[in-house]
């Protein structure tokens, strides 16, 4: 049977079956009441041990939703040991982190919020900490028709906001949706984008995070972190400097790059994948175009974070 | 009404049949639910494991594809899988196996499948990213073709190698060793082209055949035959547990049935206990016929064109009487069956028995002629019918009152009544004229004349001469009760005794006689006067007493105050007590006569038993004793065996001189009649008659 498929879909041409690459809706639905909540406590210090830490402050969404800084800061100064990945269009992701060690974003929101370097808080603290608020108390119950909050309940909250964080109306999903044309060298760096096979990791909805690959296929990476790979989540040596391909949505925004911090422009970015996952030095007129491409890919700011 | 037992049976029975209902209504609804959903998550996991296996092929041929779908299939089989492990129907012991095959074979397959579909993406998007590389690279360098053409159909060749190798899935295209380029071309630009090809020839030889074998591995997963096994197995399991609800199903059906039929038997019961209550409230037990309240109850809303026949079994006491009681209700049960039988073919007659042997019959489309018609039928038919009872025949005679008049039945009974006492007719209609009621009201205002009569001392004694018929001059006188009106009219006993007669006025009619008789008597000392006693008044202590005292009080008077008595009653009366009345009244030197002799049994040998002094020959005889000589016959023989007797004969209703002088001749010693003195106030002052 499967042979008889291959046959058939040989046919076909090899390669543009569809375009790969699909764009994020206008809007979406959330729970508009909830992700207000959680709007509230993303920016909110009192979820971090010494009232010095929030969510907002490593996924600056006025910066893209992503840390400016190699590795974000937590409670104390303590240094991470991960350049933060957006937080903007994450519930596209297929899984949460950069080893996406996280299945969705509820499970992602724990992370940060109980890591001793980030938030370093547990779910009593933070329970006990907004059970004395009298205004978190009035909002709980009025979400969740609760007296006495619940981690869970502040989880739900974050997560119903971070699902209301889309960037919709980039240009290139616009001219997906024949809404505009790219200018040539963006048409030229979408075309090298997809002749340098970029786009066989950074496709879907999010223009990759939708699988886990390697860094360094051909010329191995030596990464510049602590930060636990698959190789190491899975036990398998083959996954050794295997993450999840990261969004290219707002790339333009979330600099530095990689999860080491290792480009601080996207013309390094661009130079670096092709040395180490090509093998090649790429012409920098190429690179150029790649880059007035990836800039396409910048959305509007979603509506929750632009109004008050 | 219910008996408490079967009742409480019956909530039992209600409590076992919904309970087993209720209890499988739950069973097999969390049973179909928890198959349902294994089998859903079951489905699912088989859907999501082909989408992928369709995906990643689908990705391995297409340069440019989304995985968005792969990683979707990926979380999808993870989840679907973790629902298939806690599937809450594997806890059930039947399904042991099921539950080991799906923790052990499964889930291995399953997580070595999604490691290889990562090994795939990795592989994939590595050996694409490579192929797709090279084929531009060896495409853009566009001076290559010219410079070096030898060296690009070189590497086209080989660059096709790989495509079609990735293309049909197949490492036999990779067979040929000579995939490196080679060449000798001092231009820089022909080098890096050259070391870039066999960088990613390199890359590609090394990697194709891993990246082919994971494709395979994970086209060629053997989830789904797994899935279909268990699936297989699952319903073979499942199919037992069907069969147990199917088999609980039946009992709860038969419970209920049972529970359904006793409640039908129950109600059933209980309509007939209540049935028959109604019934025996309405029927009589004996005949089965509607009962008396009945009729009372229908008698109210007849219709006024009703007509009712009352029938009466004639001395039916005597039948009761002389063969018992049982004997006496199986003949009324047989006259009720030869009645209803009779009455058939009449449409709308409802029967009632309304006493003891009398029956009613109601018509409500019937003329009052028509059922006199039916009735004198009914009446003959019933007395030309032998009734069997116990092989005895017995012969019915019926009396039958028919009315139309409201009220109904009261009416009916007057004139059953009236029916009854004629012994010519056996059949009667009611009519207005019949009724007892005026009669009721004549009397009633009878004995009130009495009342008044006797408290204005209006009740008065007449005296009839009685002549010697050899002296010729009145020797007695008979004091007769009259009452005399406010208008001075004066009223003969005939007019109001018998009214009286069951009233104690009665007796102060007597008593006032014999008080006004003997004052007379005091006065007129030359005659005998006689009192009428019945045996009422001879049986009546009260009236006794009162005689005896006057006597008592006037013994002078007392002797010449004689008492008569009717020879009709005598025979009714205990003779000791009159034997004992007949010697004290002798012992005043009274004497007894006896009255109307001639009419009743005339028994000689009673007469001799008592001790009488005259006899009074009935007016019947006397009347005729010139015209008939058997009565002058009688006459004489009375007269004959009285002298024998030594007791006197007073001719009654002696009217004319021949009759006066022919009981002369015949020595008959007194006459009384007109011919000598009608009944008058007072005794006359001349006692001397002549002839």
């Amino acid at each position: 049977m499967f042979k008889y498929l291959i046959i058939s879909l040989s046919i076909c041409t090899l390669s543009f079956a569809n375009e790969p690459i699909s764009p994020i809706p206008k809007t979406v639905k959330y729970d508009h009441a909830k992700a207000l909540l959680g709007k509230k406590l993303f920016y909110d210090t009192l979820l971090s041990k010494d009232h010095t830490v929030a969510c907002v402050f490593c996924h600056d969404l006025s910066n893209g939703g992503a840390d400016a800084r190699k590795v974000s800061i937590g409670v104390e100064g303590r240094l991470g040991n991960i350049q933060a990945p957006t937080v903007y269009n994450a519930r596209y992701n297929f899984k949460q982190f950069w080893n996406g060690r996280a299945a969705d974003l509820k499970e992602q929101a724990k992370g940060p919020i109980e890591n001793p370097n980030e938030h370093d808080m547990n779910p009593k603290l933070i329970e006990q900490r907004l059970n004395n608020s009298q205004p978190y108390k009035k909002l709980f119950y009025q979400v969740y028709s609760t007296k006495k909050i619940k981690f869970d309940e502040v989880l739900d909250a974050i997560t119903a906001f971070e699902m209301a964080l889309i960037t919709p109306d980039a240009k290139f999903d616009r001219y997906l949706r024949g809404e505009t044309s790219l200018s040539s060298d963006e048409q030229a760096g979408y075309r090298l984008f997809k002749q340098y096979g970029c786009i066989t990791c950074h496709n879907g909805i999010n223009i990759g995070s939708n699988s886990f690959q390697k860094m360094g296929t051909f010329i191995p990476y030596d990464a510049n972190t602590s930060y636990p790979d698959r190789g190491y989540l899975l036990k398998n040596r083959n996954y050794h400097n295997v993450f999840k391909v990261p969004t290219l949505r707002n790339i333009a925004l979330t600099a530095p790059y990689f999860h080491d911090a290792s480009a601080q422009t996207l013309l390094e970015a661009v130079e670096k994948m092709s040395h180490y996952n090509l093998g090649i030095e790429i012409a920098p007129d190429n690179a150029k175009k790649i880059v007035s491409f990836l800039k396409t890919l910048t959305g509007n700011k979603p509506i929750i974070v632009e109004t008050p | 009404m219910f008996r408490k037992k079967p009742f409480i049976t019956l909530v039992l029975f209600g409590f076992l049949s919904f309970g087993s209902l209720a209890y499988f209504y739950f069973a097999q609804h969390s049973f179909m639910q928890n198959q349902r959903e294994f089998l859903i998550h079951l489905n699912n996991l088989d859907n999501y494991n082909s989408d992928l296996t369709n995906e990643a092929l689908k990705n391995s041929l297409f340069a440019y594809n989304s995985q968005d779908q792969i990683a979707h299939d990926y979380d999808a089989m993870q989840r679907e899988f973790k629902h298939l492990q806690e599937s809450k129907i594997l806890n059930n012991t039947p399904y042991t196996m099921i539950k080991k095959g799906i923790n052990e074979q499964l889930r291995t397959q399953v997580n070595t499948f999604l490691l290889k579909v990562q090994d795939f993406l990795l592989l994939n998007s590595a050996v694409k990213n490579s192929i797709v590389f090279l084929s531009s690279h060896v495409n853009s360098t566009s001076s290559l073709q010219k410079e070096e053409p030898q060296l690009y159909v070189q590497a086209v060749k080989i660059l096709d190698l790989f495509k079609d190798a990735r293309k049909m899935q197949d490492l036999d295209y990779l067979t040929k060793t000579e995939y490196l380029l080679n060449s000798d071309s001092k231009d820089k630009n022909v080098q890096l082209f050259v070391q870039i090809f066999n960088l990613h020839a390199s890359y590609l030889m090394k990697k194709l055949p891993l990246f082919l074998n994971t494709t395979e591995d994970v086209i060629n997963n053997n989830i789904g035959t797994t899935l279909h096994k268990e699936k297989k197995e699952f319903n073979k399991i499942s199919l037992h547990d069907f069969a147990f609800f199917d088999r609980f199903a039946f009992v709860v059906v038969v419970l209920l049935l049972l529970y359904l039929l006793l409640a039908i038997y129950l109600f059933v019961r209980y309509r007939q206990t209540n049935q028959s209550l109604q019934y025996s409230l309405s029927h009589d037990i004996l005949t089965g016929l509607y009962d008396r309240s009945l009729l009372l109850k229908d008698t109210l809303v007849l219709s006024k064109s009703a007509v009712i026949l009352l029938l009466n079994v004639d001395a039916f006491k005597e039948i009761n009487d002389v063969y018992g009681n049982d004997f006496g209700n199986k003949v009324l049960v047989s006259l009720t069956g030869f009645v209803s039988r009779y009455l058939h073919s009449t449409s709308s007659v409802k029967i009632y028995r309304v006493g003891g042997d009398e029956f009613a019959v109601i018509f409500t489309d019937k003329s009052t002629d028509e059922v006199m018609q039916i009735s004198e039928h009914l009446e003959k038919s019933i007395r030309n019918k032998d009734f069997k009872i116990e092989d005895i025949r017995i012969n019915l005679s019926v009396s039958i009152a028919v009315n139309s008049v409201s009220p109904l039945l009261e009416n009916a009974d007057l004139a059953l009544k009236v029916v009854k006492k004629d012994m010519n007719r056996r059949i009667i209609e009611y009519k207005e004229k019949l009724s007892a009621k005026k009669e009721w009201k004549k009397n009633i205002e009878i004995v009130n004349t009495v009342k008044v009569a006797l408290k204005e001392d209006k009740i008065v004694p007449y005296f009839q001469g009685i002549v010697n018929l050899q002296t010729l001059k009145i020797e007695k006188y008979e004091a007769l009760v009259r009452l005399i009106l406010p208008s001075g009219e004066v009223l003969s006993p005939y007019a109001f005794l018998d009214t009286v007669s069951k009233t104690h006025y009665y007796y102060d009619i007597t008593k006032v006689m014999i008080r006004k008789t003997m004052q007379v008597a005091k006065i007129h000392t030359q005659q005998r006067f006689s009192i009428n006693f019945s045996m009422k008044d001879i049986t009546n202590t009260n009236i006794t007493t009162t005689l005896f005292q006057l006597f008592e009080k006037d013994k002078e008077t007392a002797k010449r105050v004689d008492i008569e008595l009717l020879e009709t009653e005598l025979v009714a009366v205990d003779d000791s007590r009159i034997k004992d009345f007949v010697a004290q009244v002798h012992s005043y030197g009274s004497k007894i006569l006896i009255d109307d002799f001639g009419t009743g049994y005339s028994n000689f040998a009673y007469l001799s038993d008592l001790d009488v002094d005259i006899l009074k020959i009935d007016a019947s005889i006397t009347k005729e004793i010139l015209t008939d000589s058997r009565k002058l016959h009688i006459a004489q023989t009375i007269h004959n065996f009285t002298s024998g007797m030594k007791m006197q004969n007073v001719a009654e209703f002696v009217e004319t001189k021949e009759v006066a002088l022919l009981l002369q001749e015949m020595g008959v010693e007194y006459a009384q009649g007109y011919l000598f003195s009608k009944p008058l106030p007072a005794p006359l002052e001349n006692t001397k008659v002549t002839l």
